[in-house]
């Protein structure tokens, strides 16, 4: 048994080894029987320099505990987790830095989206038409999308996946009614 | 100022990190590790066994009683939490486990030396397990032992009884050693372990 070990084993009698370097005596002391009856009589001799040592002492008392601690089954605690408290500060910085990229990428979809779609019924329908549908429909966003003539040309094998699309699709429903009876179609002529 | 109370020892000691050692060696337990708590005993046993002897005046009971304790602890580590510190809850026990003896043993305790800690704690039942401790070989006198301390204290030279009068008694930490002594941290713990390394040498044959 090295010096710089017995010289830890003091340090850790006192409390003052690292956590890390604790752990690692623990797992020597209580596998090296010299360690642990070192252990035992530097603590003896804190207890006697303090008067706290009773009349009569028995070296056997500890053998004896460890006997009757034999017949008793171990015991398990499943360790707490650890709450990590995070400083309010990094807590408000998270939400604003999480709410301000939510924002910016609903501006871009909406941006691309409107891009994308605007355009396209205003070429298609006469503006008088167009004008008509616009203040027929405005409330209902959805149903104003009709679907170009020309594009009526979809495959008949796609019907099915576009009724289970939407039937599907969020925001589409209404309670009670069906979806794809209300929404689903080929417009004809513009 | 009542200096049995466990909170004044720690207190007194200012054993923060002693506080860390029990409790790492209190999780091993409570996952499962036993021999840990062979440590536990092996640090504690000779205050909790002069803690009940203030109870239970028969030598052989105290070790008996002392020895229901610990296992009494033992059993109720689960329930543990480290809302105090652990030689304080294993106090309580100790207390009660006596309580307990004297009730089953229908005498009062002998000397007026109840502390105000006795409502404090759980109650435990007493299971009566008498062992026979006290036979000559097994059995020393304190008095020896602290004689055999004491004096090899008073050979030792001045930094190295400084250095563990000042841990041992007044509870000093090593950084307030240091900072008394006037030297480095590691000076401190290099003369605390050569005057306990000193004494030991003299107290291992007494104990074998």
């Amino acid at each position: 048994m090295s010096d710089s070990r017995v010289e830890q084993l003091s340090a850790m009698v006192d409390g003052h080894l690292s956590e890390k370097e604790c752990h690692h005596l623990m797992d020597e002391s209580l596998m090296d029987p010299k360690l642990r009856d070192r252990w035992m009589r530097y603590h003896l001799i804190g207890d006697a320099m303090r008067e706290g040592l009773p009349k009569r002492i028995s070296p056997e008392f500890a053998k004896r505990v460890a006997l009757a601690l034999e017949k008793e089954p171990a015991i398990f605690v499943p360790r707490r987790q650890p709450i990590f408290w995070v400083k309010p500060a990094v807590k408000f910085a998270w939400g604003w830095a999480l709410a301000a990229s939510v924002m910016a990428a609903v501006v871009l979809a909406l941006h691309q989206k409107m891009s994308a779609t605007g355009p396209t019924p205003t070429k298609t329908i006469e503006p008088g038409v167009q004008q008509h549908v616009e203040l027929q429909f405005a409330p209902l966003p959805i149903a104003t999308v009709r679907w170009n003539s020309e594009r009526s040309k979809t495959p008949p094998r796609l019907h099915g996946y576009l009724v289970n699309h939407n039937q599907f699709k969020a925001g589409m429903d209404m309670q009670g009614v069906s979806p794809h009876f209300r929404f689903i179609g080929y417009e004809t002529s513009p | 100022m009542d200096k049995k109370r466990p909170d004044n020892h720690i207190k007194d000691r200012g054993q923060r990190g002693e506080l860390g050692t029990d409790k790492q060696l209190v999780e091993r337990v409570q996952l499962g590790d036993k021999r840990a708590f062979d440590l536990l005993v092996l640090k504690y046993q000779h205050r909790i066994i002069k803690l009940v002897t203030r109870y239970v005046r028969d030598p052989s009971d105290s070790m008996d009683v002392a020895q229901d304790a610990f296992l009494k602890a033992y059993r109720a580590l689960p329930n543990f939490r480290g809302d105090s510190a652990f030689y304080t809850w294993l106090y309580r026990i100790a207390i009660n486990t006596a309580k307990n003896y004297l009730t089953a043993q229908s005498r009062r305790p002998q000397e007026a030396e109840l502390g105000n800690n006795t409502e404090d704690g759980e109650q435990f039942d007493f299971e009566s397990t008498l062992r026979d401790y006290e036979t000559p070989e097994s059995l020393l006198l304190t008095d020896e032992i602290q004689q055999t301390i004491a004096n090899t204290i008073d050979e030792l030279p001045d930094d190295l009884r400084m250095a563990i009068n000042l841990r041992e008694i007044e509870g000093l930490s090593y950084e307030e050693i240091a900072e008394v002594m006037a030297c480095p941290i590691g000076t401190v713990r290099s003369r605390i372990f050569r005057a306990r390394e000193a004494i030991d040498n003299r107290l291992k044959p007494l104990l074998e």
